[in-house]
Parts: structure tokens; sequence; C-alpha cells
């Protein structure tokens, strides 16, 4: 059920009291440590951050857009392969999904990649990376698939739609509709999983993070914009996400 | 087109849902399937309709059995309409787009030539101001008529039509029953399964009766109306007449 949508007056009062909570709680906290800012220090580290935060972006980005199609092939996979590729695919996604990120990003890298020959840190933790999201985004994508009615494609079989065009013209849009939530979701969930190919020295932003912490020993200085660094990339993803669910919503 | 003849079975699991039916035809139009909930109404409608495959038997129209294979099945599925019970309309597609979508995608016409097709079956079902509406803003008795114009916007030989009206009110079931009237006017086949005996009643043509997963008997509708022809018909128009 939907929440009925505020006075607007009722909205901004509220966020105010919400925010001021929030905020007098940290401040509280962050009073009763004693922590000397030194802002001045981490400063002179800008350029290597924001370095590092265009590498998240077009490492989160690129990641994006292979795990996607792969997640795609991989809940296909499950539900209408030959018996071999559906046991393959549902044990590559549940050991996928069953094991720490960490341990596959450490085992994948020194073991598979060196075996490959795979030297290049960054196209490696993005490989590492696409394998693990396609396995969290085929679960979605299976579960969108399942949730259309079967009723829908006896109709568009009625109607003499091929499968290729009942996959475009119907599952496509109806799942995604159904899915778009899970699907913002998990995309933030990936930009914050790349911060873990920090321990196979991705120069990514985390990585960076606490290169800059070593350096300054500027703990609170070089993570707290981390978190904001991270929050400038997901926030506008949930907000575009909500306006773009309403475009495509219809009544059930 | 002509449906020749239909010898057949199809089960779920262990249930036989019909059970070695013969029918042949060409019968008067429309083909009205009568019987009891269960009896295999729709079971033999999606037969016919290829929808679904026998398990034993075949089905010969125009003297060719129906493949058993998906593709040219649907080959023969592109010359029927189709309307279901409810729910078939895809929800996130407009009126005309239901409409125009068979039309451009499993007949290949261009975006101009289905639209202007749904424009015309919209107006013909008095449906026009709501072209742009999807099915959730519609009410039961629009969605079903829209439900025909799909079904009709590429002229097929027979029309199939699978409770059209039992998940309607009374009042949208005679504006459907209408439209109804109105497509078997123009001297289309019909098949149909259905409930609503004073259609059936008017209509004419030849009733189907199945009861037990069997064909119980095969007539003129206006003999099986004015004297039910078996123990289980009697019992069955008594039920649905008590209503």
């Amino acid at each position: 059920m939907k929440p009925s949508r505020p006075h607007p007056l009722l909205n901004a009062l509220s966020l105010f009291l919400v925010l001021s909570l929030l905020g007098g709680f940290f401040a509280i906290a962050f009073q009763s440590l004693h922590w000397e800012w030194r802002w001045d220090a981490v400063w002179a580290y800008r350029e290597k951050f924001f370095y590092g935060w265009c590498t998240t972006l077009l490492l989160g980005s690129a990641t994006l857009l292979l795990s996607i199609p792969l997640g795609i092939i991989l809940a296909t996979g499950r539900i209408a392969g030959w018996l071999p590729i559906r046991q393959f695919c549902t044990l590559l996604v549940e050991l996928i999904r069953g094991t720490p990120l960490l341990v596959q990003i450490l085992v994948l890298f020194y073991i598979v990649g060196s075996a490959l020959g795979l030297q290049n840190r960054l196209l490696a933790g993005t490989l590492i990376l696409t394998l693990f999201e396609a396995a969290y985004f085929s679960e979605i994508f299976r579960g969108a698939w399942l949730s259309i009615p079967q009723s829908l494609i006896t109709s568009s079989r009625a109607i003499g739609l091929t499968p290729a065009c009942t996959f475009r013209h119907i599952i496509t849009p109806l799942g995604l509709r159904n899915s778009l939530p899970a699907l913002a979701g998990q995309t933030a969930s990936l930009l914050k999983d790349s911060s873990l190919l920090s321990v196979i020295a991705v120069t990514e932003v985390t990585h960076v993070a606490q290169e800059i912490n070593a350096f300054t020993y500027g703990t609170l200085e070089s993570y707290l914009p981390l978190a904001l660094a991270y929050l400038v990339l997901t926030a506008p993803l949930a907000f575009f996400t909500r306006r773009w669910e309403k475009s495509l919503a219809y009544a059930n | 087109m002509q449906i020749k003849s239909i010898q057949a079975g199809k089960r779920y699991g262990a249930l036989w849902a019909i059970r070695q039916i013969t029918l042949t035809l060409p019968l008067s139009s429309p083909l009205l399937l009568l019987g009891p909930s269960g009896g295999g109404k729709s079971t033999l409608l999606r037969l016919l309709a290829g929808l679904e495959i026998a398990d034993e038997g075949s089905i010969q129209v125009d003297g060719i059995s129906l493949p058993p294979d998906e593709p040219n099945l649907r080959e023969y599925r592109r010359r029927l309409g189709f309307v279901f019970q409810e729910g078939n309309l895809f929800p996130h597609l407009t009126a005309e787009e239901n409409i125009t979508l068979p039309l451009r995608y499993a007949h290949h016409q261009s975006a101009a030539e289905a639209k202007e097709r749904a424009q015309s079956l919209l107006t013909r079902f008095q449906l026009l101001p709501h072209a742009h509406k999807k099915p959730a803003e519609l009410s039961g008795g629009q969605k079903q008529r829209i439900a025909l114009a799909r079904a009709l916007g590429h002229q097929p030989e027979i029309l199939f039509l699978d409770e059209p009206t039992s998940a309607l009110d009374p009042e949208m079931t005679a504006e459907v029953l209408d439209a109804l009237s109105d497509v078997q006017q123009e001297g289309r086949t019909l098949i149909l399964a259905t409930h609503a005996t004073s259609f059936a009643r008017r209509t004419g043509g030849t009733v189907a009766f199945l009861r037990n997963h069997q064909l119980e008997w095969l007539g003129p509708t206006a003999e099986f109306f004015a004297q039910p022809p078996t123990p289980g018909a009697a019992g069955y128009l008594a039920r649905i007449l008590r209503d």
C-alpha cells in the first residue's frame, strides 16, 4: 500500500525535524570524540581523490553495462535452458551468491587471473565484479520473468507472436517495470561493492582514501568525503529511478 | 478454412481433460460448446485453436493434420482469432496498441496500416474515445470488446471465444454479446464456449454438449434447447436457467 501524499508544508517541516535530529545526533557524537580536524593535509590530495572517484565511476559503469546482459543470459539459462546449461547456471549463481565477494576477488585474481596471465588490475577487477553482480541481476530478472502472468503469455501465443517478439514486447516491458526498484538497488550496491576491489590495489576511490589516510593520518578527513563520493553517485540513481518508475506505472 | 475432423484426447498429468472426442465439421456456424465447467470445453477450444497439442488422435484442418511443432502451429494460429475469458489484454499497452501489436508483429503491417485498422475497429465497437486508455482504466465490458477487436484485426478465418462473458455483470455481458452478434452477422465462423444460453438460443448454429470429458451430444442448437437430448443436458440446462 502507498502512503498518501502529505501537504508540502507538513512535508518540509517533517523533513527539517528528521534532518535536525539525525544531524544533532552525529554532531554530539563527533563532539565527544574531540577530533582535531586537519582538512588542509587531506586537501593536498584532492586531485588524486577525484581521479579515484572517476575510476570508480568508470569501473561501475563498465560493470553495469557488462553484468546486465550476462545476468539476462544466466536467467535465461536457468529458466529455459537445456538441463546441463540450467545446472551450470544455477550452480554458478548459487556459488557466487553464497560466498563473500572478498574471497571471490582474491581467488579469481591471484589464482584464476594469474593462471590466465591477466595482470591488468582494473580490467581484472571489472571482470570479477561483473561476474558477481551478474549473479544478483540474474535473480532479479528471473523473478521478474516468473512474475508475468501465464495468461499474458498464452494471449501472446494466441495472437501469433513468436517467442522473440513476446520477449521484446511483453516480457521485457512488464518485467522491467516490476523489477525496476530491485535493479536500482542492485546498481547502488554494485557501486559500493566496487570498493572491495581495493584489496587487489585497483586505484578506485576507496583505495585512494586508504592511501590518503596512510599519508596524512586524517582518518575521518579521508573517509567522510569517501562516503560523500559514493552518495553523489547513488542518490541521483534513486531519484531518477523513482521518476522512471512513475512514468512506466500502470494500475494493476 | 474448414475444420474437417477432430478425433483427439488431451490430458494434464494423469487426468484426461477430454477423452477421444470425435467431431466432424463443417457444421453451420456458430459452433457452441456447452456443458458444465470442467467438462472439457476450454480444452477442446484450445486444441482446435492450436494453443495445445493433442496427446492422442488428430485434428484436421483443410484436410491437413494440425502440425505438432510450434512454428507451424503459430502460422496456423495467425489465421485465427481468440478471445479469452478475461485478463488477456496487455496491461502496459493502450487499447489501440493492444490491437496494433499483432497486426504489426505477427502480420507485418506498417504502423500506419495497423493504426488505421485499429481505429476502424474501435469506431465499430464505439470505443474510439478510449483508444489511448490502458486496460486498467476500462470497464470489463470495454476490455472484452477491445479483446474482440484485437482478435478481428487480421480478418481471422475462424473466431474462437472461451467464455467471453463469464467474468462480466449482466449489463456488460449484453454489451459484449451485442458486439458478438454484429460480428456473427458479417458471416464469420465462430466457435465459442459459453454459458450465455439466451445468446446461444438466438444465434442458432450447432451445439456440441460436453460433459465428463466427452462429447455427449452434437446437433442443431434449436433442437438442443427445444428438447434437451440427454439427461445430462437436461440437468445442465435446469441448473443454469435457474439462475
